[in-house]
This record gives C-alpha cells, structure tokens and sequence, in this order.
C-alpha cells in the first residue's frame, strides 16, 4: 500500500490523541445507488432487515418540474454524543480518535441510546439483541484501511479522513466547500459532513411509502 | 414546494413500548404512594391511618412488580446486574435503579413503622423523610429519561413533563388508596379528604397538560407535527376521550359535586371508588399518550 494510495488512510493509527476521524459526503457526485449500504452490509455482516449506513430519498417538486434528492446517512460520530450520554453501562463509549463505538458485552438492550440519539442511527441488532449501528469500520482504519462504504462508493462522493490535520483530504475539501452537518441545533456536532445539502431533505420526515411508515401501520395491526 | 420521503429505512419506530409504559404506571403508583403514606403519617397519624397503612403496602407492592417489569423490558435482561456497578452518572437509567433499590428498602421499613416494630420506631423522622427523597427521585426520573432526549422529540423534551410525572405519580397513588380503602365501605373522612387532595390535582394536571399541548402545538413545523398526533391524529381518542373526559373532567366533576354537595363534605365511597377507577385510566391514556405518542414522528 503506497501512501498516496486512495484507499489508505495515510498510516494514521486509530486512537490517537491527535486524531479526529470524520467523513464528508459531496452529495452532488451521490447517484442513490446504494452501494455503499452494500459495502458496509457485507464487511460488517449486518443482519437481515437492519441497516447501519442506508440512503434516504426525498422526492421534491411538481411534475415535469421534479428531482429526487439522495442522502446517505450513517451515525455521525458525534463530537458531544447522547448516546453516550445516556448508556447506563458504558457500553457506548468514545475514543481519543472520535469515533463512538458500543461495547457488545456490556450492553443490556435497554434503548435508553436508540431514544436519545436524535439522528436514528442506531437500533437492535436482532442477532446479538445489543445496540447496533456504524462503527466507521475502526477494524479497518486501524490497519491504515478507509471504511468500507468509503471505498464502494461508485461516485467517489464520501472522503474519509482525520479532521485535525489541516493537510488531510478531508480538511481540504472542507476549506474548499461550504458543507452542513444534521440538524446542528442537536448540539451534538456531528463529524460527518454534507455538500450540497438541502435542509428541506433532511427535514422531511417519514413519509406515505417510508418504510417507517408502513412499519408503523405493521405495528399498529399487531396490537 | 412538494417534498415526499419515497424512501426510507426501518429503524426501530418505537424503542420504548407497552413494558416502559407500565414501568412508568408503576414507579408512579410506588412513588407516590411513599409519599401519600409519608404525608398521612405526618400530618395525623391518628385520623389518616388507614391512608398511611394502605399506601405503605402499595408502594412496596408496586415496586415489586416494577422492577422484574424493568429487566423484562432489556434485550439482554440476564446482564440487569451490571447496571449496580457500572452505572454510569450522566444516564437517567443508573439513577433511577439506586432510586427505586432505595425506595424499595424505604417502604419496608415504613411497613416495619406501621407494624409497630420496635427496631424502627425511633427513626420515624429519617425514614419517611429519607424515603420520600427517594420516592420523589422515582416519580421524577422518568420524565428525566423522557426529556433528556434531544427536541427532535418535542413532546418529549417539553420541561414541563416532569411536573406532569411527579402530579400523576400522587393522583395514582391516591386513587388506588383510596379505591381500596372504599372497596372496605369505611373511612368516609378520609376518602373525603383524599377526593379533595385528588380533585386539586387533577385541575393541576389539566392545567398542565394543556399546557404542553399548547406549547408544542405553538413550536417549529416539527413541534406542530408532533402535537397534532395527539391532538388529532393516531392518539386523539386516547387523548381527548381516556385521558381528558374519563381520566380528568368526569373524576373532577364527581370529586367536586361530592364533596360540595354534603354539607360535611363526605364523598360516598361508591362515588370515590368510581372516580378512583376513572382516574386510574386516565393516568395510564397519559402514560401511554406520553411514552408512544411521543415517538411518532419518525427522526429522519
Ligand atoms: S449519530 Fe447518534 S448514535 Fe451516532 S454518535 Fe451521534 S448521537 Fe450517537
Ligand atoms: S442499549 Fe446498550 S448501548 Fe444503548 S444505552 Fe442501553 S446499555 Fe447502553
């Protein structure tokens, strides 16, 4: 692997103090194809019907004047996380590096962190019945590997890199563009970014046809 | 301009369900009831007895079927024991179970208190003073667990809902003792004296749940959305029939009109007993409109 290597994350190992990971996600070059929700289903083995990097659609506008708007979403590691904030177990944590992971093994399934972190990034993993969601693929950035959806990324629209190095890709990118993160009024700071993001997308919740929706409706029948 | 979600992913819709809403019931009914028999103990021993007696046993009673209805509710429920040594201090969970371990070592030295036992009977003070501390953490908490969920929640993070939880914790306590000790046919100055106490809050309680509605109702887009399923979407019967007419107004007009109707303002115990009932339903419409209602609005 050569240090310019696109899928090299400059040899920078996790959990270093002067670290800080974060990810921007250019949605102009975004095309909706999924791969990345692919990408992480298979390097994370992420059970059936459960997803840890997924991608949003928002349909906008008034026939023949229409787009269909693509947000791919995953947890944003964020800099002040609720998540955390709420584990009764300290089974999420956070390292020096940024990135908020869960701790299998000292989970109990309580939710408290599903309830409080307001970006639904996280859910019951119906295999180990513990809190789930991104990791930012720690086992591969470790190694000096970018995360798994960053590589798959057909549109070359995510940029993985270290937030605190002024000479990073990403820091670069970020002079360069004007980006958002989620909902900022969280104050969670997330650590990932958006370019181009249009907050109406974001802002538009559930839906007729969203499978929250119909899971809702499921739901609803069952009781 | 037109904006429709076409798709989306399934998370988890509702986290918390029907188990947390009767652990809320419950921690209400056991909080409060500490507190109601704290207070008859207090203020007349003598006259309020079988309030004191009664509410002592219930709080022990609610605990008890409380906290295996806690662990029920974990996905991992073999590993509720870590939550004594792990407990991490920013997290409502960790205070609520030293809360409720508290309260449950308080109300059986209050029933030791009521016995007579000998062991307790110079710290009477301690005790009940102690033990409503204790009481009072767990009628809170769980509005604290509610509220610290960030304002993509807006029903949720509402402050006021913590005075909300801390008066339905009292009206369930009172309600159930006071069902009890008419379901005896006895105790008409008592029942009087709780059908009043009852009635103040319940007004209270309107007032503040109008209150919330009115507050998130008036809010951002988002807020509204939220309201509006209560007010007239997927909750509204539960919200405007259980909870405002069965569980306030009706147990508000027979506590009332009981208690002004007879000139020494005793309420028949047929009459507490129905409105005790009433009330009953209208805290748990409350609980449930709260827990579930307040999820609704799907985060992304
Ligand atoms: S997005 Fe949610 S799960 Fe991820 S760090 Fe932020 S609060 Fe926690
Ligand atoms: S579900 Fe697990 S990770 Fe989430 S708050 Fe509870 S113990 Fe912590």
């Amino acid at each position: 692997m050569k240090k310019n290597d696109e899928y090299y994350t400059g040899g920078k190992k996790g959990a270093g103090k002067n670290v800080r990971w974060g990810m921007v996600i250019d949605l102009r070059r975004c095309i909706g194809c999924h791969s990345c929700s692919i990408h992480c289903k298979t390097e994370n083995e992420v059970p059936v019907g459960v997803y840890r990097a997924w991608v949003k659609y928002v349909d906008k506008g008034t026939y023949p004047d229409v787009r269909r708007n693509f947000l791919p979403r995953l947890c944003n590691h964020c800099e002040h996380p609720m998540c955390y904030r709420v584990c009764p177990t300290k089974a999420t944590y956070k390292r020096d590096d940024g990135a908020v992971l869960i701790d299998n093994d000292k989970c109990i399934g309580c939710r408290s962190c599903i309830t409080a972190c307001p970006y639904d990034a996280r859910f019951i993993n119906p295999v180990t019945k513990t809190a789930d969601k991104c990791t930012f693929c720690v086992h591969r950035v470790d190694k000096g590997l970018i995360p798994s959806c960053v590589q798959g990324c057909i549109g070359r629209a995510r940029i993985f890199g270290d937030l605190n190095d002024p000479n990073s890709e990403i820091s670069r990118y970020l002079a360069k563009n004007p980006a958002k993160q989620l909902n900022p009024a969280t104050g969670n700071e997330p650590s990932v970014f958006y370019i181009g993001l249009d907050e109406s997308v974001e802002e538009e919740r559930g839906g007729v046809t969203s499978v929250a929706g119909t899971q809702r409706e499921a739901r609803k029948e069952a009781i | 301009m037109n904006a429709i979600v076409t798709y989306n992913v399934p998370h988890m819709v509702e986290p918390w369900g029907m188990l947390i809403v009767v652990h809320f019931f419950l921690s209400g009914l056991a909080g409060g009831s500490f507190i109601t028999s704290a207070a008859a103990s207090f203020f007349n021993e003598e006259r309020y007895k079988k309030t004191a007696i009664v509410a002592s046993y219930l709080a022990f009673l609610a605990i008890l079927i409380d906290v295996p209805i806690l662990i029920a509710d974990l996905d991992r429920p073999e590993r509720f024991f870590t939550l004594l040594f792990r407990g991490s201090m920013t997290a409502p969970l960790t205070w609520g179970t030293w809360f409720l371990i508290g309260l449950g070592l308080f109300s059986v030295l209050n029933i030791m208190l009521k016995m007579g036992n000998p062991a307790v009977k110079g710290s009477k003070g301690i005790i009940l003073g102690l033990g409503s501390v204790f009481a009072l953490g767990v009628c809170t908490y769980t509005a604290v667990a509610l509220n610290i969920a960030t304002d993509v929640r807006p029903i949720w993070s509402n402050g006021i809902l913590i005075p909300i939880f801390i008066a339905a914790s009292g009206i369930t306590a009172i309600a159930t003792t006071s069902l009890i000790i008419s379901l005896g046919g006895e105790g008409k100055e008592e029942l009087s004296c709780l059908g009043s106490t009852n009635a103040g809050l319940l007004i209270l309680q309107l007032i503040m749940v109008i209150s919330l509605i009115l507050t998130t109702l008036t809010g951002t887009p988002m807020s509204r959305q939220a309201a509006t399923i209560i007010t007239s979407g997927d909750m509204a019967m539960l919200f405007w029939g259980g909870l405002i007419v069965v569980g306030l107004l009706i147990p508000i007009f027979l506590l009332w009109s009981s208690s002004m109707a007879k000139k020494e303002g005793r309420i028949s115990p047929g009459i507490a007993a129905l409105a005790s009932v009433l009330v009953l339903i209208g805290v748990f419409a409350l609980r449930y409109i709260i827990v579930s209602g307040g999820q609704m609005l799907p985060l992304t």
